[in-house]
């Protein structure tokens, strides 16, 4: 069992909400690093090629970068959708 | 799968899960509404209060969903628990107010919220019942946002130089959070049939809860600085290991 894709979900996604940033590595991981590049802008074009941007497409668990936080993030957890991630209903709920 | 037949008291089991979901979500309900008032007179990020404020209802809401749930499974006539006191703060109590808030934050999204979270996640990888599994895909999506809200607050305050005593104080959050009732020898759901209902047997909880410190919470708390030494002792000292 791992949850390094939560550590993503929940400490990175929600340090980048008051601006702060965390590293994202997941477990064993200590210090802190530059926030990612959260320009909405990028959105658009990131969907161009979603292979590039996303992970796990093919499946139920795709990962891609939240357009709330622009951390990476599982498309079933993000408030609102990035244009790759499959439609609600078509992806699992799980996450981890 | 065909649905496994539950005898009564596997039923009441499912019940008292649901019900025990149900009071804890009430219970989330008042902490949250004072813990909303508190971030805004202590001048909190303005995304933390109004993910604070909307947690209450979301809480509102789970409450019902545990309630509808539990009432499908347990003996007519019996009413959900609405007994519900507001939960005193959890803080130390020598704490000045706003890092006693802090600890209470931490110690409840950060951590518990956090733990919640991951044992949601993996519930549903092996809940079919229709119901259980909507009610916990609900209650899940809600959870990620409560504990973000913790993780938002603790960089808020770190980056402002406060919260280095948090490291020391784990092994409080940790009596508090009553972390050995995780532990607590407990059979009753091992049957694999309940899975298919949601249950998690003592060893899942068991792997669930390590698999979250040990990813999640500790590194969160590092990376913000955090010493996470004196809460992997004090997990040591009563043989917790968050090995794989």
């Amino acid at each position: 069992m791992n949850f390094d894709k939560l550590y993503k979900s929940l400490v990175v996604s929600g340090t980048l909400l008051v601006g702060a940033c965390a590293t994202a590595g997941g477990a064993g991981t200590t210090g802190t690093s530059p926030a990612p590049d959260t320009d909405p802008s990028t959105t658009q074009g990131e969907a161009q090629d979603c292979r590039s941007v996303c992970t796990g497409l093919g499946d139920d668990n795709a990962v891609c970068p939240d357009p709330n936080t622009g951390a990476e993030n599982c498309c079933w957890l993000m408030t609102q959708r990035h244009p790759c991630c499959p439609a609600p209903g078509d992806a699992s709920t799980d996450p981890s | 799968m065909t649905a496994p037949v539950l005898s009564a008291s596997e039923r009441a089991l499912i019940a008292e899960t649901w019900s025990f979901r149900g009071h804890a979500e009430r219970s989330a309900t008042l902490r949250f509404q004072r813990l909303a008032r508190e971030l805004r007179d202590c001048g909190a990020s303005p995304i933390v209060i109004e993910l604070a404020e909307t947690a209450i209802e979301d809480e509102r809401r789970h409450a019902l969903l545990c309630d509808r749930v539990a009432g499908a499974y347990r003996e007519a006539g019996m009413e959900p628990n609405c007994d519900v006191r507001a939960p005193a703060p959890l803080g130390p109590s020598d704490l000045e107010r706003a890092d006693r808030l802090l600890f209470e934050v931490v110690a409840f999204c950060c951590f518990t919220e956090t733990l919640n979270t991951a044992m949601l996640i993996e519930t549903l990888k092996h809940t079919e019942e229709r119901e259980i599994r909507q009610a916990l895909q609900q209650i899940l999506r809600d959870e990620v946002q409560h504990s973000r809200l913790g993780w938002a607050h603790l960089a808020d305050a770190r980056s402002s130089g406060r919260g280095e005593f948090l490291g020391g104080s784990l092994p409080f959050m940790f009596e508090t959070a009553d972390v050995e009732a995780i532990f607590a020898e407990d059979s009753r759901r091992d049957d694999p049939r309940l899975a298919f209902y949601g249950e998690l047997s003592r060893a899942q909880r068991v792997d669930i809860f390590c698999a979250a410190v040990r990813d999640v919470f500790f590194p969160g708390l590092e990376a913000q600085g955090v010493a996470t030494g004196v809460g992997r002792a004090w997990l040591h000292r009563r043989d917790i290991s968050l090995d794989p």
